[in-house]
């Protein structure tokens, strides 16, 4: 009896601290510094970062800050764009962080920060690909 | 006669009127769009924005999005982050990183060592404002 009440209790101490924890990994601020900083992705990135649209790029600002980024991590960066923003405007509620502003920024400085062509062409890519995104997603929907 | 009815009907009908009409507040984010588009500075947006930190670097990269920025245009953004970083901002905005990052973007679009100086000055008293006021406060 006594031991069943010690797994209740243990259980019930256990069970926010887990839920904390899986809180605390699964916020777009983690996602975006782990995969940046440690070029780790997961398999439920896309589900965690996915939809936030122009705040991911906010984000990135923040885990970058004033940091010179490696060519490797700019290719990271741009990773991460692509994957956010494919998932931000495949959905079409309507919001202020559907307008690619940051992102175009952090393009721009991503574009200023190497001289590598390949690098460039996939910045130039990355680009297009937001706009077409955007532009999509204010066209009003063809009536049936 | 009629004149006297008329303009007291124009001075009953005004008031209301002109209360009932939305009033159009500036958002700090338009604000700092018209510092850095216009180079239009009023006495109530320093109160506005002073403090507000990181929020306003943030305002500044949405406002800018890939555009080249003219020398007058980085100086109007380096107004608006001494402003933002001055009174030593709290809360989760108060630690530059956003300003951080558009600062490094300032320095990379320019050659003019003057104007780099001013971006490294800027830089250096936004990571000042921000160790100060994480600095615990002596106890009397």
């Amino acid at each position: 009896m006594s031991s069943r009440t010690v797994l209740l209790v243990s259980f019930l101490c256990l069970a926010p601290l887990g839920t904390r924890q899986s809180q605390e990994t699964s916020m777009p601020e983690h996602v975006i510094s782990r995969i940046l900083d440690r070029g780790l992705l997961d398999g439920h990135d896309t589900k965690v970062v996915g939809g936030i649209g122009d705040a991911a790029a906010v984000i990135g600002t923040k885990v970058v800050g004033g940091r010179s980024l490696s060519p490797a991590q700019i290719d990271l960066v741009l990773i991460v764009l692509n994957m956010v923003l494919n998932m931000a405007f495949a959905d079409v509620t309507p919001g202020p962080e559907k307008q690619p502003r940051t992102t175009l920024f952090v393009l721009r400085q991503l574009e200023l920060s190497t001289n590598d062509a390949q690098l460039r062409a996939r910045i130039a890519q990355t680009r297009k690909y937001v706009g077409e995104e955007f532009s999509k997603s204010t066209k009003p929907l063809p009536q049936i | 006669m009629w004149i006297n009815k008329a303009l007291l009907a124009v001075l009953l009908f005004l008031p209301t009127s002109i209360a009932s009409q939305p009033q159009k507040t500036e958002t700090p984010e338009e604000m700092i769009s018209r510092i850095i588009d216009v180079g239009f500075l009023e006495g109530h947006y320093d109160k506005v924005i002073r403090g507000s930190g990181d929020a306003a670097a943030v305002s500044v990269t949405k406002i800018v999005r890939e555009r080249s920025l003219s020398p007058d245009e980085i100086d109007r953004v380096l107004v608006v982050l001494n402003m933002a970083f001055g009174s030593e901002p709290n809360g989760p905005d108060a630690e530059p990183k956003t300003a951080l990052f558009v600062l490094r973007e300032l320095n990379l679009s320019t050659n003019d060592a003057q104007l780099r100086g001013r971006i490294a000055q800027t830089r250096k008293y936004v990571e000042e404002e921000f160790s100060k006021s994480t600095k615990p406060v002596p106890q009397p």
